[in-house]
């Protein structure tokens, strides 16, 4: 460095140096960040332009709280991967509603009680709401996971969306204002439904029974984790009793439906086993809980039955195939007029007890 | 806050530079801004730190004070001991408590005291300038100045360890002098070649060094893994604190100051001894004025002197973190030091690439134990690493690999930061807008990365 009084060509230099180095990180900042806040790729800031803009974060936890909130839809379903391959446009002339599917990928209870908690604040006598439950809903002891690896915007389900301005400089709404303003310019094609459904298995074209053969044959059992001491009916279902306070946001006229997601039969523990008797007790405090709360059913699709013992209705042991799902919602419907198949069963806490017994 | 957070470098930094030029001409007030600016900075992370700091600091600037007017020797003394007590209040108590309870055979009950951020690095600061005051320094400085000396942000919470005869006599100088715009310009590129380090190379090592070191613990790895995480926090590590000495530097010359030099390129260290006059320079330098020469140092004969080494090097691993596994780290460090200057005094000279590759060994062998949740972890991660657990794969991404690969050859190819920006760097209008270029990109990088496409469906 030098230590001598510089010239003054070199001290003009210098200041033309600097100024162009932090003008040039200050300008693009600018027009980066100003690109993002306006296109809003979330579709949660108060101040973003009108425009049509559609759910385009590949992360779901970014692209649903503004479908929560839309006045679009009037009812909605919850969970994870096993609920996503619902679609809406099945469910939608079955209970003559307008659905949303709002399942996020392996989602944990946390997640989506925080977006639940958004769909109730703006949809607070919703009309029909559904809850996939699986494996994490049944975990025992006094707590469950809150978030997974996954980047969680805590900030989006919160009141305060103002917030949102101080989120919106990083490389990943950089990308996905891109996508968005791709869109709503023409270039681009859709990913995300409207609705929140979009399909995450391949096409039916590239079905391989072998590959999923192989898959299944693969698979360990589904067995809830958690602490589980003394008799069945002391153990605690945390997850559950989060589901609980989350149903009673609803008015007392929205129908509620708990629906155990149609697990494969190969990860399913053998009847009798403690693994299986983790799940009867979870079932068994999932009808108490819709026996307690207004207007509500719970329906078992995870048993032995025409769905989950044939291997070809499956991608894998937790997935099943686009045709499924659509049988699922007229199941769901089915059920929901109190009609019987040997799809499921509508769970009443009484008989799981004295079968228990 | 973070250097390499949005809110510093967006906000934070050009509004305490702004105030601090505006008011360049006036000494006080200039200082009064860093002053409140650095407790602002300091109470950002947590509130509750502030008291301590600034209490301690008042404390010190008492005692040498007192010592101006009194001239008694025992005056630094009780100082250097009031120092030490904090520290090991905060940052020992636990550790020596857990360690007599384990011996004992008793419950471990930590008090969980928290641990004031940067403390060991301005307590030290404290007790040298305390020492130098014994040792015959007629340095009894202003509040103000004694201020702006431990508190400076740039340096409070991980260093340099700036000695007071360094920097403060660099207060009087008209921040608005002739090179305030080269000092700001090579300061800027400093700071982003620091903030390159941590954020695109040091975070990017972590993200496969970490889950791997956690894994360590309930599982052994496999050798590709072992040397995976080796290698990748062996990098690691150097561009987090190597990022952070630059960040520093870098922004103290932004404010027209000069911090001391604290890496020289570690990893072309070709002997243990060269490594650590590379490494951490101003710790090795404390560590060598406070500790190994009062010890006795080289004056004595040769198993003293080994002695003294490895005593040394034992509290500076101690120094960093209330850990036995830092406590052997630094062991090892100084019984390597000591067999050098044997190996040295006998006249053996190993080929360069021979002792470099020996050094590098010894050093990613250390770092495993410095990392490592404890002895057994270690022991287990080492044996890895020799193959006992399985030769293994391990599925690596590109941005990874691109981090591994570019920040060895930045650690041991060519100019190192401070050549590139305080000595090579010109002021060329076509090297500014790219630096530009990338400190905004940083900055998106800092806000958040591009989440990994995560294949969780094996269709």
């Amino acid at each position: 460095m030098s230590s001598s009084i510089s010239s003054s060509d070199t001290v003009a230099l210098w200041r033309r140096f600097f100024r162009i180095a932090a003008g040039t990180a200050a300008l693009l900042a600018t027009v980066v960040y100003s690109f993002v806040v306006l296109v809003d790729p979330f579709d949660v800031l108060p101040l973003s332009p009108p425009a049509e803009r559609v759910p385009v974060a590949s992360n779901a936890r970014f692209a649903f709280p503004s479908l929560a909130r839309s006045a679009k839809f009037d009812s909605a379903i919850f969970g994870t991967s096993t609920s996503r391959l619902l679609r809406p446009v099945m469910l939608n002339p079955e209970f003559d509603a307008r659905f949303a599917n709002l399942a996020m990928n392996d989602s944990t209870v946390y997640e989506q009680s925080r977006l639940l908690s958004v769909f109730a604040q703006a949809h607070p006598a919703a009309k029909v709401v559904m809850f996939g439950l699986d494996i994490r809903y049944c975990v025992t002891g006094d707590s469950f996971q809150i978030l997974t690896p996954r980047p969680f915007p805590e900030w989006m389900y919160g009141s305060n969306l103002w917030r949102g301005y101080r989120e919106m400089f990083n490389l990943y709404a950089v990308q996905e204002a891109g996508q968005e303003f791709g869109i709503l310019i023409g270039i681009k094609r859709r990913n995300l439904g409207l609705d929140g459904y979009t399909s995450f298995v391949p096409p039916d074209s590239q079905y391989d029974p072998a590959r999923v053969a192989e898959h299944l044959r693969k698979a360990g059992l589904m067995i809830p984790p958690g602490i589980r001491q003394g008799a069945p009916a002391s153990w605690r279902y945390p997850a559950l009793e989060q589901l609980g306070s989350d149903m009673r946001q609803f008015a007392d006229g929205t129908r509620k439906i708990l629906f155990f997601v149609p697990y494969n039969h190969t990860i399913l523990p053998p009847a009798g086993s403690p693994g299986a008797q983790a799940w009867v007790e979870c079932k068994r405090r999932a009808a108490q809980l819709a026996a307690q709360v207004p207007n509500s059913l719970a329906v078992d699709f995870m048993r032995p039955s025409p769905i989950t013992s044939n291997d070809d209705n499956y991608w894998d042991v937790l997935h099943y195939r686009l045709a499924i799902g659509d049988q699922i919602a007229r199941d769901l419907a089915a059920a929901a007029r109190g009609e019987a198949s040997p799809d499921y069963r509508v769970l009443v806490a009484d008989e799981i007890e004295s079968a228990q017994r | 806050m973070l250097f390499n957070s949005q809110a510093f470098i967006v906000g934070f930094l050009p509004l305490v530079l702004a105030l601090y030029y505006v008011c360049a001409s006036y000494r006080t007030a200039r200082q009064t801004i860093v002053v409140v600016a650095s407790l602002g900075f300091y109470g950002w992370w947590d509130i509750r730190f502030v008291p301590l700091l600034a209490g301690l600091t008042l404390g010190n600037w008492l005692i040498a004070q007192w010592f101006g007017r009194q001239r008694a020797s025992w005056i630094p003394v009780l100082g250097v001991v009031l120092n030490l007590a904090v520290l090991g209040l905060f940052k020992y108590a636990d550790f020596f408590r857990g360690t007599a309870d384990a011996l004992l055979g008793e419950a471990f009950h930590p008090w969980q005291l928290i641990l004031p951020l940067g403390i060991s690095f301005f307590v030290f600061q404290k007790i040298s300038y305390l020492i130098d005051l014994r040792r015959g320094d007629r340095h009894i400085y202003g509040f103000l100045d004694f201020c702006m000396f431990v508190m400076f942000f740039p340096q409070l919470i991980a260093g340099p360890l700036v000695r007071h005869n360094e920097i403060i006599h660099q207060f009087s100088l008209d921040p608005r002098r002739p090179e305030m715009w080269e000092n700001l310009s090579r300061g800027f590129i400093l700071f982003i070649i620091g903030v390159a380090k941590k954020v695109a190379l040091a975070d990017t090592l972590a993200m496969v060094a970490d889950p791997l070191f956690d894994r360590s613990v309930t599982a052994s790895l496999s050798a590709a893994e072992a040397w995976i995480a080796t290698s990748a926090y062996t990098l690691q590590i150097y561009f987090d604190f190597s990022g952070y000495s630059d960040m520093a530097i870098g922004l103290a010359l932004m404010f027209g100051l000069r911090l001391p030099m604290n890496f020289n390129a570690p990893y072309r260290a070709v002997s243990i001894r060269d490594f650590w006059r590379r490494w951490h320079m101003t710790l090795s330098r404390f560590l060598r004025d406070y500790l190994y020469i009062p010890l006795g140092g080289n004056r004595c004969g040769a198993a003293r002197q080994a002695m003294n080494v490895v005593l040394t090097m034992l509290l500076g691993g101690l120094w960093h973190g209330a850990s036995w596994t830092f406590v052997a780290w630094g062991g090892l460090h100084g019984v390597a030091l000591a067999v050098n200057h044997i190996w040295e005094g006998w006249g053996v000279r190993l080929p360069r690439v021979v002792g470099w590759a020996l050094t590098m060994l010894f050093v990613m062998a250390c770092w495993v134990l410095f990392r490592a949740a404890d002895f057994t972890t270690a022991g287990d991660i080492l044996l890895s690493l020799l193959g006992q657990h399985g030769a293994g794969r391990i599925r690596l991404d590109r941005e990874f690999v691109a981090a591994l690969v570019g920040g060895a050859a930045v650690a041991l190819l060519g100019a190192t930061s401070q050549e590139v920006a305080l000595t090579k760097l010109q002021p060329r209008p076509w090297l500014a807008m790219p630096a530009g270029l990338a400190l905004a990109y940083l900055l998106l990088l800092v806000g958040g990365r591009l989440p990994n496409v995560f294949i969780y469906f094996q269709f």
